[in-house]
């Protein structure tokens, strides 16, 4: 299974512009954006800001900068406007079973999502891991303990019903996190973000991650840094994209091949390539060709913290009972079986 | 005054009234700078060093300083609420603490957005959250209600300083000060309104995150039920906070400044909105632990980590809220001063609480079951930063009421 | 001015609307506002970023290149994704026969290593105190010609022999290259740094007559019966056997195995085996021993293979018709149940019920080595556990243990040596290995420091060293330091500042694997012949040389027969020639394979002086060896004690191997170090393993500070409870305690080889260090 985008060779060109500073949909006043508040709740809403960067696209009154079309051709909105209609769910299936705990996909993420590195990493309580794997055990003494791992990436909440909206978009002031009913992925805008850190509040998973210190890397360092994803300064929230750089990529590459659809594997996030386990999966969980369709339906599948109704889109499956108590709302110290390890 | 013991500044004294030596009384501002350097050279670690520097952390985005900014305001909301007993309501008698009211509405909201200032990771980009309003985030309208509050309170401010002996003297300013009075009730109105929903924004930012079973909250169509109880608690805590202002500068200026009758009016009316919001508190915290059981949230777990014990129950509504109200409804207890002051010093004491309860504690309680429990404390910095617009709020109070004419019973009280 | 009502009131609105109307309609307010948002978002944390305006990552022409990871001997293929001449991502390879596309966090960090602070920028020579890190930088041909003239001199004081080097691989070129150097230059001092791959190399030359390491056919076995080995955890190719692994697990189907984990602690490995025998330390041959005894006793091993093919299995005599004990009468009379159950701590019901499972699966496969594989350990243990195999009659069969192939390559023409390099050659090794004390033994890595230490002054005159960090991972790192300060001339080719390049007297660096051609031989426990291609990915990025083309370069200038050994131009040169026919297909695919490659059948398998699979082994006699009792020819369990009495120091202290933690001769990359967890490292203290039981009774509570002491060492801990490990045995993650690289690794923790001693193995001299006794103490 081709898990990296290469089908035949090289990938597309693209210019300099980092074009996932501000992932698209941009919201913004065009009918899209006024089809896009109406349409949807927690949405972002009208923004002074959208404005004038609609003025200041190309050929607009106001020109920002020369904002070279990424393929020529094609603009991101016609590139937008590409799937226009159709929905994805991306989405992950995580086989505990599986899973080592070899934390290949945290460094995998690491790498491929420039994060940063301090010579203190110890505290986890401060440094930046977007993908993190958890280590639960089931709070037996010896011999009888037994540990699991438990990789969490963003969640990707979609809400449902009572609560129809991701816990932090709807929370975010400053239209800086948005729900996308195209991919059901929630996008994180670092240049918009002020750092108010309401987000960080809001999501129970503990996915967001702010920059407490300014990154450096040690000369020389900065040479492998991954130019399809920004660099972020202090100040602001992160947190996983499921490689949303990647999709555009995949995106980009079928469109110039003439191409609507991308297939499976043309678009996979960085962990779920580097597990060596294989434990996760990741793909359109609606369509039923792709293999996250069946595995989500296991009778084994849970999700984390199901109850609360935030409708993650990252499935677990474990065969052992205790583990699958791991989706639990914390019930209190003695309460689950579940602890940490 | 006699022109021996004049004060250098006396031109700028208000008529009729006795201050203390200019030397004394920059001494005391000079001492407040003490404090009030530490707090800048906190604020500037912040801003230099980025944020580390706190302890603040990725289970804690919220610490300190969420904390005082919601505190601050509800304790601000004294001075909208006075107003409006004063302008809507027509409670003559507050007029003469109406204008102190509103000073102290001033340092508490230059304080609240302060503070959001040394808070946010990015304060350049601060003004995004007016660029890229987010029409569905609590924070939006608190954001844009408290500018705009703090705005009608600078123009409440207004007619003070321009009553200023010597600014009075210009017929322009005397005229503006003049209609800036006759526009009050409608200025008031507007204040009102302000306050009213960013009270209760502030009381729905923690209301709405519905991933955190201990602060979530059902409601009135988008406004969870702690948007009420904030803006009930607001205008229950508001006057007392005033009361207990007015009581320190009291101290201060070693002599009395409004008559006995114009605070009784605000604590009885604080102790009543107290009961209210004691009783509709308590159906809340009882609905809560159904609405939380349904999640599978017991109502044990929310307190089963030290040192987060049931005792921050009892403290709050208990001894933080039943007793103070107890005080402030019996006529007697409220004429004893000293049972006035520390009934009003548990109530705000109080709602403090209640406001770190809701922001802070809301991010100690473990949601996900493997979870490790971890507690949070500020450090130096945050309350340096913090405390810092407590040095300025005085700095701020001593130079308006040693210039500016706020209490209008202050003449009549203190014959020279 | 007077100012009334009516005028008050119309300047205010006025005014108002004046001011508002004007903002809103004139572009230069737009236009501002908008700049800000630009500066705030873009220009501001470029400054902020510490001027990294033109050092952001500047995009490019995307290419993917193919090459493999050589960061431990798993030798997975990997795949780099370049944006014009940068490396920015390595993932797996697709397709690569040993990993199909899976990596493992050490791999994934490789960037990390190639563009890091601690890469040896050119040739260095030590400035300063040796470990005071001052170095200054020299030009390749001050740095060759300085090594040339310190061999060169040695040799012509007939010291040759006093020339040593110690590597990480003695397969493939580049380790050839230096065997025919020390050949043609007269020192038979090649040491190849310890791994279990000693002892195996030993066990299945004596029991099987074999000149190779061993083989697993991992992937089609249903019953694993792992001694200790970090399955999960980065034994044998890491990737590959966590794939296995995840074929094991996989449901229902008919791949699904059952995995036994049987280890004192709760590993990663131990938490997903489908049952964990807690053993204690040390024990692990009794217990094979005990379960050899049942499926004996139940005959429920492979009377075919075991009856046609081994020898020693039952009684035999010999020409004089002395009766030798056979293998069968030792588990049977020595290895009863309860007395197994006595020594290993797990009960009879369990011993019994494992012997059966094992026996009476369909492909069970034993395995052996522990942890990561990177310790000798004894080798009467992995005879032992070898045997099993030999019993349920696994032995090069689907699913089964067998020796590790090679791709055949072509040889290289003898070495004509002269009298000096003949002279040198024959003397004695300074481990010690081959001499008639341990005669089969080829290497003794962690008997060096006690040769020199214990030895005369001048034992070691000069030392290189090439993928290896012999001063970090030997055991015992007292003996390690005074040894190394007992050697005059130290030559690292390190291409990174580790522990050895840092007490070097001179650095050479190689080029980073990303860098450098070399062959890959079949990797660790693979089953089938493979040989990779390293390729340079990306041009040098500092100022080094390939450590070919330097030993080629300064055995040339050594000159006579050292200079004949090496006709070859360059490096790059070697390689070709030896890969002769393959190296076209090399060279275009990056690996040739033999993925039909079979073991041999059972009547042409065995080497052994009688033919078959020795259980009694015969070589012990013919190599001259003394061995004690008749039980010392058959595997037993010899137990190997733990250094320290038991009075001063109450607790055992064994090491715990960590997958996202580096323990050999690559420090942990800052990503690596990033991925452990809050309960192994904090700040710069690592936590050790301590059952709460016992730490309560030193009134240890969880993080507190402890004194851990033994009798090599001591070192400041941090508490971690962990009710994986049994009362009385505490462990320590092994990979921390580095003195070398930088602040992103150096001065975290504790090197667990300080605090552990070589406790040698009596038959082949090796380290069987499995642990040693520990206090703790309360601070």
């Amino acid at each position: 299974m081709l898990r990296n985008a290469r089908q035949a060779g090289l990938e597309p060109i693209i210019p300099s512009f980092q074009y996932s500073i501000i992932p698209w949909p941009r919201p913004g006043f065009s009918l899209c954006g006024i089809l896009h508040l109406l349409s949807h709740q927690g949405g972002p809403g009208f923004s002074f800001g959208g404005i004038v960067q609609l003025l200041s696209r190309q050929g607009g009154p106001i020109a920002k900068r020369s904002e070279a079309s990424f393929y020529e051709g094609v603009t991101m909105k016609e590139a937008h406007h590409k799937g226009h209609g159709k929905t994805y769910k991306y989405g992950m299936v995580v086989d505990l079973d599986k899973c080592t705990g070899c934390g290949a996909c945290m460094v995998a993420c690491m790498a491929e999502n420039n994060l940063p590195f301090r010579k203190d990493n110890s505290d986890r309580l401060r440094s930046s891991l977007w993908m993190r794997v958890y280590k639960i055990s089931n709070g037996l003494p010896f011999p009888d303990m037994e540990i699991s791992y438990i990789p969490r990436p963003c969640q990707h909440c979609e809400g449902h019903g009572h609560h129809a909206a991701t816990p932090c978009v709807s929370v975010c002031p400053a239209c800086a996190t948005d729900y996308s009913h195209e991919t059901g992925i929630v996008s994180q805008i670092y240049t918009r973000c002020f750092g108010c850190r309401y987000c960080m509040a809001a999501c129970p998973y503990h996915v967001r991650i702010f920059n407490w210190w300014d990154p450096t890397w040690p000369k020389g360092m900065e040479k492998y840094l991954n130019p399809d994803v920004s660099v972020r300064m202090r100040g602001v929230v992160e947190k996983c994209s499921f490689c949303y750089h990647r999709l555009q990529r995949a995106r980009n590459k079928a469109y110039a091949e003439g191409r609507r659809e991308i297939h499976e594997d043309e678009y996979q996030t960085a962990c779920t390539q580097a597990c060596p386990a294989g434990a996760i999966t990741f793909g359109d969980l609606d369509n039923p060709e792709h293999k996250v369709y069946e595995l989500k339906k296991s009778r084994y599948a849970f999700r984390l913290l199901e109850e609360l109704g935030t409708n993650p889109k990252v499935y677990y499956v474990s065969t052992r009972d205790w583990v699958r108590k791991a989706g639990d709302v914390y019930t209190g110290k003695k309460g689950n079986d579940v602890m940490p390890a | 005054m006699d022109s021996a013991s004049a004060s250098f500044d006396s031109a700028l004294i208000p008529e009729g009234v006795k201050r203390c030596k200019l030397k004394w009384f920059l001494l005391w501002i000079g001492i407040l700078h003490g404090p009030v350097m530490v707090g800048v050279v906190a604020t500037l670690m912040c801003w230099g060093l980025a944020l580390n520097v706190t302890y603040l952390n990725n289970n804690f985005p919220f610490g300190l300083w969420i904390a005082a900014d919601l505190g601050v305001i509800a304790l601000g909301a004294g001075a909208f609420f006075t107003g409006f007993l004063r302008y809507i309501l027509n409670i003559d008698e507050l007029k003469n603490i109406v204008n102190f009211a509103v000073v102290i509405g001033i340092m508490c909201y230059a304080a609240a957005q302060a503070i959001l200032g040394v808070d946010i990771g990015q304060p350049l980009r601060g003004w995004f959250i007016f660029w890229h309003a987010n029409v569905h985030s609590m924070l939006t309208e608190v954001a844009f209600c408290i500018t705009c509050y703090f705005m009608v309170l600078c123009i409440e401010y207004l007619p003070l300083i321009l009553e200023n002996r010597q600014i009075n003297k210009i017929g322009f300013f005397h005229g503006m000060a003049h209609h800036l009075h006759e526009a009050m009730p409608t200025i008031a109105a507007i204040g009102v309104f302000l306050s009213f929903f960013h009270q209760g924004s502030l009381g729905g930012v923690p209301g709405v995150l519905y991933g955190r079973p201990f602060a979530f909250r059902e409601g009135f169509l988008v406004w969870p039920w702690t948007f009420f109880l904030f803006i009930l608690s607001a205008i229950a805590a508001g006057p007392c906070f005033t009361i207990l202002i007015t009581w320190i500068t009291e101290k201060f200026a070693r002599k009395r400044l409004v008559k006995r009758n114009v605070i009784d009016i605000l604590a009885r009316i604080s102790g009543r909105l107290l009961v209210v919001y004691l009783v509709l508190k308590t159906i809340d915290t009882v609905y809560w632990v159904s609405i939380a059981g349904k999640v599978g949230a017991p109502f044990s777990s929310f307190y089963a980590n030290h040192p987060y014990g049931y005792w921050v129950l009892v403290l709050e509504l208990g001894i933080l809220g039943v007793i103070p109200a107890i005080i402030l409804l019996s006529t007697k207890a409220r004429q004893n001063e000293n049972l006035l002051v520390i009934a009003c010093l548990l109530n705000c004491a109080g709602i403090f609480m209640n406001r770190w309860i809701m922001t802070v504690q809301t991010l100690v309680v473990p949601v996900m079951s493997f979870d490790k429990f971890v507690s949070y404390h500020p450090n130096w910095v945050e309350y340096a930063s913090t405390l810092l617009y407590l040095w300025l709020g005085a700095i701020f109070i001593s130079i308006t009421y040693r210039y500016l004419p706020i209490f209008p019973q202050e003449k009549e009280l203190n014959p020279l | 001015m007077k100012l009334d009502r009516r005028t008050f009131i119309e300047l205010s609105v006025g005014f108002s609307l004046g001011a508002g109307a004007g903002i809103m309609l004139t572009p230069v307010n737009w236009k501002l506002m908008d700049d800000m948002t630009i500066w705030s978002q873009e220009l501001w944390p470029r400054y902020q970023l510490g001027g990294l305006e033109g050092r952001l990552p500047q995009t490019g022409e995307v290419t993917h290149a193919d090459s493999v990871c050589t960061l431990c001997p798993g030798g997975c293929g990997i795949t780099v994704r370049k944006v014009k001449d940068r490396v920015t991502k390595i993932e797996g390879r697709e397709g690569y026969p040993v990993n199909d596309g899976g990596i493992c966090p050490l791999g994934v960090a490789g960037l990390q290593l190639l563009y890091g602070p601690w890469r040896v920028p050119s040739p260095l020579r030590r400035a300063g105190k040796r470990g005071s890190g001052k170095f200054e930088r020299i030009t390749w041909d001050e740095a060759i010609n300085k090594v040339v003239q310190k061999l060169g001199d040695l040799r012509q004081r007939g010291q040759s022999h006093t020339v040593a080097s110690i590597l990480g691989s003695d397969r493939g070129t580049v380790p050839q290259l230096f065997g025919r150097f020390l050949s043609a230059y007269g020192s038979p001092n090649l040491i190849r740094t310890a791994s279990a791959e000693d002892t195996y190399e030993l066990a299945l030359g004596l029991m099987q007559g074999a000149t190779a390491s061993v083989g697993y056919d991992l992937e089609r076995a249903n019953f694993i019966l792992s001694f200790g080995s970090g399955l999960i955890e980065g034994w044998g190719s890491p990737v590959r056997v966590i794939k296995a692994h995840s074929i094991w697990r996989s449901g229902n189907s008919k791949d699904r195995a059952t995995v036994v984990q049987i280890e004192p602690r709760l590993s990663n490995t131990a938490a997903k085996a489908d049952n964990w025998y807690p053993v204690n330390p040390g024990t692990e041959a009794a217990l094979a021993l005990g379960l050899a005894h049942i499926i004996v006793k139940e005959s429920l091993y492979d009377s075919a293979f075991v009856q046609n093919h081994t020898f020693g299995f039952e009684d035999w005599s010999d020409a004089t018709g002395k009766t030798y004990m056979g293998f069968k009468r030792l588990v049977l009379t020595e290895y009863k149940p309860g007395a197994v159950s006595m020594t290993t701590g797990i009960s009879v019901t369990k011993i019994v019920q494992l012997a059966r499972a094992f026996a009476k699966a369909k492909r069970p496969l034993a395995v052996w080595g522990r942890g990561k594989g990177t310790t000798s350990g004894s080798l009467y243990e992995c005879m032992a556990v070898h045997a099993l195999n030999a019993l349920v009659g696994n032995i090069n069969q689907l699913g089964g243990v067998s020796t590790r192939p090679q791709v055949a390559t072509r040889a290289w023409p003898a070495v004509s040596r002269d009298g000096t390099a003949r002279k040198g050659s024959h003397r004695p090794r300074i481990d010690g290995a081959g001499t008639s004390r341990y005669p089969l033994t080829r290497y003794l890595p962690d008997r060096w420091p006690q040769a020199i230490n214990g030895g005369r002054p001048g034992t070691i005159q000069a030392l290189l060293v090439h993928e290896a960090d012999p001063y970090f991972t030997t055991t015992d790192s007292a003996a390690v330091a005074k040894a190394f300060d007992g050697i005059p001339f130290v030559v690292s080719f390190s291409t990174y500042l580790d522990e050895t390049a840092y007490h070097a007297d001179l650095i050479l660096p190689n080029h980073h694997y990303l860098e450098r051609w070399e062959d890959i031989p079949t990797p660790v426990g693979l089953q089938k012949p493979i040989l990779g291609l390293l390729r340079p990915v990306v041009s040098p990025q500092f100022d080094t040389r390939h450590v070919g083309d330097v030993l080629m370069t300064i055995a040339k200038e050594l000159g006579g027969t050292v200079a004949d050994a090496f006709p070859w131009e360059d490096y790059e040169t070697v390689l070709k020639e030896t890969m002769g026919d393959k190296w076209g297909t090399l060279e275009e695919e990056g690996y040739v394979e033999d993925a039909g490659y079979k073991p041999p059948a059972w009547r042409k398998a065995f080497g052994t002086p009688s033919g078959k699979f020795e259980f009694y082994i015969t070589a012990f006699d013919q190599a001259g060896m003394k061995v004690d009792k008749d039980v010392g020819y058959l595997p037993h369990y010899e137990p190997v004690e733990a250094e320290g009495d038991s009075s001063t120091y109450p607790l055992t202290l064994i090491p715990a191997e960590l997958i996202r933690l580096a323990d050999g001769a690559i420090g942990n990359p800052p990503f690596c170090t990033k991925a452990l967890e809050e309960t192994e490292l904090k700040g710069n203290d690592l936590f050790v393993e301590v059952n709460p039981k016992t730490a309560a009774n030193y009134g240890l509570s969880e993080g507190r500070c402890a004194m851990l002491e033994t009798p090599r060492g001591k070192a400041k801990v941090l508490v971690h409870l962990f009710e994986g490990i049994m009362p009385g045995v505490i462990a320590i993650p092994k990979g921390l305690g580095h003195a070398a690289y930088d602040d992103y690794l150096a001065g975290k923790g504790v090197n667990a080889n300080s605090l552990m001693g070589v406790v040698e193995d009596p038959i082949s001299g090796l380290s069987a260090t499995w642990g040693i006794r520990a206090k703790l103490t309360r601070v």
